[in-house]
């Protein structure tokens, strides 16, 4: 299936779930938020969040900010 | 030296279910390197760190804030900032709670681009929910004591009402407003923003107010480390000059001197 994340596109397996995309994309520093079509998906749903086809994803971290 | 130190002896800064010792929070923006931004930090002595949430830039090539600024080590408080929306700066404060730091949030509903400053009506609402949602709410609002008690009765864990505008560096520029939000409210009030140098801090900590969160006036200065130290020690000798009590202003001289037993006198 086709995914956007951050807008930039990423191919995985039908019935791939929010975990296996975040272990895809390599990602191991532990403070990160994730959003599913904007909705805020809570840590201890990623490995239940099923992905569709077309889905948009928002992955942030922190910055330097005041 | 002081022979025992009980004249600095101070109650901690409680915020929510949390206390801390230092009065001063730093932001972590506009450094030029990450090893600026942590040498800044430490030299400040702040406990609470701000930092902002951005989509995550996979081209980046060295590490993640939070690589360089240990949350195990200080309280990070995430921001709203760049949210002109209440739903904006609610989905935001969900995000930075999934990011497993903490509840905390500052909480940023901007009305204006170019002022930066707070749209009140966005930022209440947004409050609410948040509170509700079980947040550790920290609102930056306008120097407004109407909106201070506002913002404490939908539950706000402390209220902090700017200086000056965001990054301006103007200083202090209603010390009678802060004042009478310091009498309408009973959470602490924490100066957020407009702070240009250390005489600014120690002007607002002489007021009374409970703390100052500055990131510009510390960053944007010549030598961001050297004005980290020069904003603790104001924050905490500012924050000794209200415990102490300033004496009273005159008009006209009062001699320090003895007037009776001059050595030419009649």
């Amino acid at each position: 299936m086709d995914l956007t994340v951050n807008d930039k596109p990423v191919q995985l397996p039908q019935g791939s779930n929010l975990s296996e995309l975040l272990h895809h994309l390599n990602l191991k520093q532990p403070h990160l938020a994730v959003a599913v079509n904007d909705e805020v998906i809570p840590r201890a749903r990623h490995s239940s969040f099923k992905l569709q086809n077309r889905d948009k994803i928002i992955i942030v971290e922190a910055v330097g900010g005041g | 030296m002081l022979k025992d130190n009980t004249a600095l002896r101070d109650e901690p800064l409680v915020i929510g279910a949390r206390r801390f010792r230092s009065r001063l929070m730093v932001g972590t923006g506009k450094y030029a390197s990450m090893e600026q931004t942590v040498a800044a930090i430490e030299a400040s002595g702040a406990e609470i760190v701000t930092v902002a949430l951005r989509r995550l830039d996979f081209s980046r090539k060295g590490g993640n804030l939070l690589d360089y600024i240990d949350p195990q080590k200080f309280c990070i408080l995430p921001n709203t900032a760049a949210c002109f929306t209440a739903k904006d700066a609610i989905n935001t404060a969900r995000m930075a709670r999934e990011m497993g730091l903490n509840d905390l949030i500052k909480l940023e509903v901007i009305g204006n681009e170019k002022t930066l400053f707070p749209d009140n009506e966005g930022l209440l609402q947004a409050a609410r929910v948040l509170v509700k949602e079980g947040f550790t709410v920290l609102p930056y609002f306008n120097d407004d004591p109407v909106m201070a008690k506002k913002l404490e009765d939908v539950g706000c864990a402390a209220v902090m009402p700017l200086a000056a505008p965001i990054g301006s560096g103007l200083g202090l520029l209603n010390p009678y407003n802060v004042k009478i939000i310091m009498e309408s409210v009973s959470v602490p009030v924490i100066i957020d923003a407009g702070v240009g140098t250390a005489s600014d801090a120690a002007k607002a900590m002489e007021l009374g107010v409970d703390g100052i969160l500055m990131n510009s006036g510390i960053a944007a200065a010549k030598d961001p480390v050297r004005m980290a130290i020069a904003m603790r020690l104001a924050v905490e000798s500012g924050r000794l000059a209200y415990l102490a009590g300033r004496m009273p202003k005159r008009l006209y001289a009062n001699a320090s001197s003895p007037l009776t037993g001059l050595p030419w006198g009649g």
